[in-house]
């Protein structure tokens, strides 16, 4: 596509800079001495794909090897959809402005199971045939990865290969064995073969999946020796791994419009609900001077103003304190905030909110995720009020005036009290406001709830659990609403329909794959956008698909059971996780990794099998 | 300290960044380069620039001006020419540096240059349309009142150049803090006419005072 094309198709369409590319440290090669083409697709708005890091570090890796070009791809807003399908034009990647039917291996992330339509899409546009078995030559590939892959069965008919685990081990090892077979004449089926014996790549056609009379998975069996069960590949040592010292800096504003450092991986909280804190075991960090320089070599080549220290609980950090003392002497000097996203409450101690407050005041947000201390054990949330109120406390005396708090409707064994203990957790918190001798004059408090709903995710203790029904989850809503007796308290909360989905891709199997492509062909996209989502369409997909969403979302599973991700290896065990189950039935709390080990056996992975050295 | 003015352009896809995110582009520029720039000295200190005249999203330009302030006086405006240029994306050209002559209150005038795509027809009717004694255009006020007015006196100067695309129009409009005339109200009136026309580019040139003298 030429630029005057490209003028063409922007014509009276929303945000245009999300099309153009040629932003500062966007990679372009000469085509010519390039043998593998990587289309790196995010099946979602550019601003949202471009906040997110793992794309960011897979693209700055893929471009350091010898022949490989990495090019970036969103999907486009329906506006300009429209205009491109006018046009006759395919997805397009943004640094070359090519079509992505014309790149060797069409990667998608996958990062939240509304986006598989997106990712239909967007091969369906461009002309690329949706299903695996109609590709046949070994241009493209279509490939995928991301946390929803741990279970990849409902995409499984779309795609070549998946990866399983952590991109930056095993992607340029597959590119790498793809560039050869390239050279090589090979076929696609020869190739995949081959790439099977990567750790961490699943090719799904090399698996047969037969069904029981009753619609549950009777058997997973691998075509000749294809790896079973197939593992997920980790990176052992973070301060050793690829980093980027440069990341493309976006035109237009994006969700995360900062610098982005990486912390550590893995969670030493075993939150129950948690598909994260299970899938990315065990925890492994970098050292604080290794932070400190990377985040450093980041805002230079970027000039940002802003860095945030990401990880699942950056809180949890063991080096938090040294890391904060060493960036501030040079964040402060060149005027750089700090902010750190998802702190804990229970490890927020004076200090530290000292030292942000020394930053700048964000906002105070906390995620007890369950209003009642019994239903906070169940989950294993291990936090009780007396450390939220004191936490609120703090905040309160450091001149903050308004709270968000963060909490799930519908999981296992709720009742009703459980509801109402949300309302009286955030009245106490109002309370702690008053009470204060010396609050500022003038100023009320705020404390705003925001309701998610509770979807079960495979490789998760409640991988078993059934969702509540949606009717069950509105009545649980309006519950809350109407248990609350003060405007200092507002309640917001996300659309049940979209959680039921969710859960039904979260835990589906391959069957899905018909009506993910059917709902396409209905008209599905942007699911997770409230605009467009539509839930007629979907019950039509699954009507004609000859499947129900509740089969899917509202059953409990016995132990017995055979999931359909159970070939897929995260390395957490059936056993650990059976046994979390049963512990949360009792109320019964796990202590957290650094504590005592919970013998999940993630240790597995590392060398000598220690996740922590003391342990 | 002194208050320093760059001239830039706008190219090519640099067209698609709105003022707003230029605003955040340029932040990021001056603190890639460097420079001992200026903060202001509020409760959260951040760079001081300001923009002579915002430029409409989907428009080039050849001349436009950004003022901000150095602390190091023994830096040359060659050194900050430097410094910026080794920091700016592709797309936006910076042209030179310059001590500010005028304040931005004093820009009276700029040039636009359309670049227009159509058949010997409907050139003819956006020719008459253009050389009429009265151009009706509506205008959204403030208020997001519908406003007609006649924006025929306002243009101070104009050009029709054929082509063998179709035509250039340049046109020279009031810009500044006191009047601006974006020259799309003159094409929109065209298609609400039913003139069918494309238009490939519009480039804003210079700059000017009340005198006619270039904006420095």
């Amino acid at each position: 596509m030429t630029d005057l094309q490209l003028n063409k198709l922007l014509k009276g369409v929303q945000k245009p800079g999300r099309y153009t590319g040629g932003e500062l440290n966007s990679v372009v090669k000469d085509k010519s001495e390039v043998d593998v083409r990587f289309a790196f697709c995010f099946p979602d708005t550019y601003e949202i794909g471009m906040s997110h890091l793992g794309m960011k570090i897979l693209y700055s890796l893929l471009n350091t090897m010898d022949g490989v070009w990495c090019e970036r791809v969103f999907a486009p807003w329906p506006d300009m959809s429209d205009n491109m399908k006018k046009a006759g034009q395919g997805v397009f990647a943004l640094e070359s402005l090519d079509e992505i039917s014309k790149f060797d291996i069409i990667g998608f992330t996958l990062q939240y199971e509304l986006c598989y339509t997106n990712m239909i899409t967007m091969l369906r546009d461009s002309d690329i045939p949706i299903f695996a078995k109609d590709r046949h030559s070994l241009s493209q590939l279509v490939v995928a990865g991301g946390p929803c892959v741990c279970n990849a069965e409902p995409i499984a008919d779309f795609v070549d290969a998946v990866f399983l685990g952590e991109g930056e081990e095993h992607l340029p090892k597959f590119v790498e064995l793809y560039k050869q077979y390239k050279k090589e004449n090979k076929s696609k089926q020869e190739f995949l073969k081959a790439a099977s014996k990567i750790e961490g790549v699943y090719i799904p056609s090399l698996y047969t999946v037969t069904y029981n009379d009753d619609g549950t998975v009777k058997s997973v069996d691998a075509v000749d020796d294809a790896p079973m069960p197939i593992k997920k590949a980790i990176i052992r040592d973070l301060d050793k791994v690829f980093y980027p010292d440069n990341f493309v800096v976006p035109y237009i504003e994006t969700v995360h419009d900062r610098a982005v450092q990486e912390v550590f991986r893995g969670c030493i909280r075993g939150c129950r609900f948690c598909q994260a804190g299970m899938i990315y075991r065990p925890v492994r960090e970098k050292h604080a001077d290794t932070v400190s320089k990377q985040a450093k070599c980041l805002c230079d080549s970027t000039g940002y103003d802003e860095v945030s220290l990401s990880s699942l609980s950056t809180s949890d950090y063991s080096e938090i304190e040294p890391l904060l003392n060493d960036m501030l002497d040079w964040t402060n000097k060149e005027k750089i905030n700090i902010s750190l996203p998802s702190l804990r409450i229970d490890s927020f101690s004076p200090e530290l909110l000292e030292k942000i407050s020394k930053i700048r005041k964000s906002g105070l947000t906390f995620a007890p995720e369950a209003g009642s201390q019994r239903m906070r054990n169940v989950i294993n949330k291990n936090l009780d009020e007396e450390t939220i109120l004191n936490t609120c406390r703090t905040a309160f005396e450091g001149g903050h005036c308004s709270v968000k708090l963060y909490f799930m409707l519908g999981l296992p064994s709720e009742t009703y009290e459980d509801i109402e203990a949300i309302g009286v957790l955030g009245q106490k918190i109002v309370d702690e406001f008053y009470n204060m001798p010396n609050r500022p004059k003038g100023k009320g408090v705020q404390v705003s709830i925001s309701l998610a709903t509770f979807v079960p995710k495979p490789h998760t203790p409640f991988q078993w659990m059934a969702q509540d029904e949606i009717e069950k989850v509105r009545d649980k809503q309006l519950h809350l609403v109407h248990s609350i007796t003060t405007k200092k308290i507002s309640v917001s909360w996300h659309e049940s329909q979209t959680s039921l989905l969710e859960a039904v891709f979260a835990r589906g199997d391959r069957r899905l794959s018909k009506v993910i492509a059917r709902a396409v062909e209905l008209g599905c996209r942007f699911d997770g956008w409230g605009e467009y989502f539509n839930m007629d369409l979907w019950q039509q997909a699954f009507k004609d698909s000859g499947l129900t969403m509740e089969f899917y979302a509202n059953r409990e599973r016995s132990y017995d059971e055979l999931l359909p991700w159970q070939h897929l290896d995260y390395c957490v065990s059936k056993a650990f996780l059976m046994k979390e189950n049963e512990l949360a039935k009792q109320a019964i709390t796990t202590d957290n990794c650094r504590q005592k080990c919970s013998g999940c056996g993630a240790n597995k992975l590392l060398k000598g099998g220690k996740c922590f050295e003391e342990c | 300290m002194r208050n320093v003015r760059l001239i830039y352009q706008k190219t090519d896809r640099a067209k698609y960044i709105s003022h707003l995110d230029l605003n955040r582009l340029m932040l990021r520029v001056i603190k890639r380069s460097k420079l001992p720039v200026w903060y202001t000295e509020g409760f959260n200190p951040h760079v001081f620039i300001t923009f002579a005249l915002p430029l409409s999203l989907g428009f080039e330009s050849r001349y436009d001006v950004m003022d901000f302030r150095v602390e190091d006086d023994s830096l040359s405006n060659e050194d900050i020419l430097a410094a910026l240029k080794s920091a700016l994306p592709e797309s936006i050209v910076a042209v030179k540096v310059i001590d500010p002559k005028l304040k931005a209150k004093e820009l009276c005038f700029a040039q636009f240059k359309i670049i227009v795509h159509c058949d010997e027809q409907n050139r003819t009717k956006l020719e008459n349309l253009l050389n009429a004694g009265e151009i009706l255009v509506e205008k959204t006020t403030k208020k997001k009142e519908i406003k007609s007015f006649d924006v025929k006196p306002k243009i101070k100067d104009m050009h029709i150049q054929t082509t063998d695309y179709g035509m250039d129009v340049t046109l020279l409009l009031p810009a500044g803090c006191d009047e601006n005339i974006n020259p799309m109200l003159i094409f929109d009136k065209a298609t609400a006419d039913g003139i069918e026309f494309d238009i490939e580019n519009v480039i804003r040139g210079d700059l000017y005072d009340k005198n006619m003298e270039i904006f420095c």
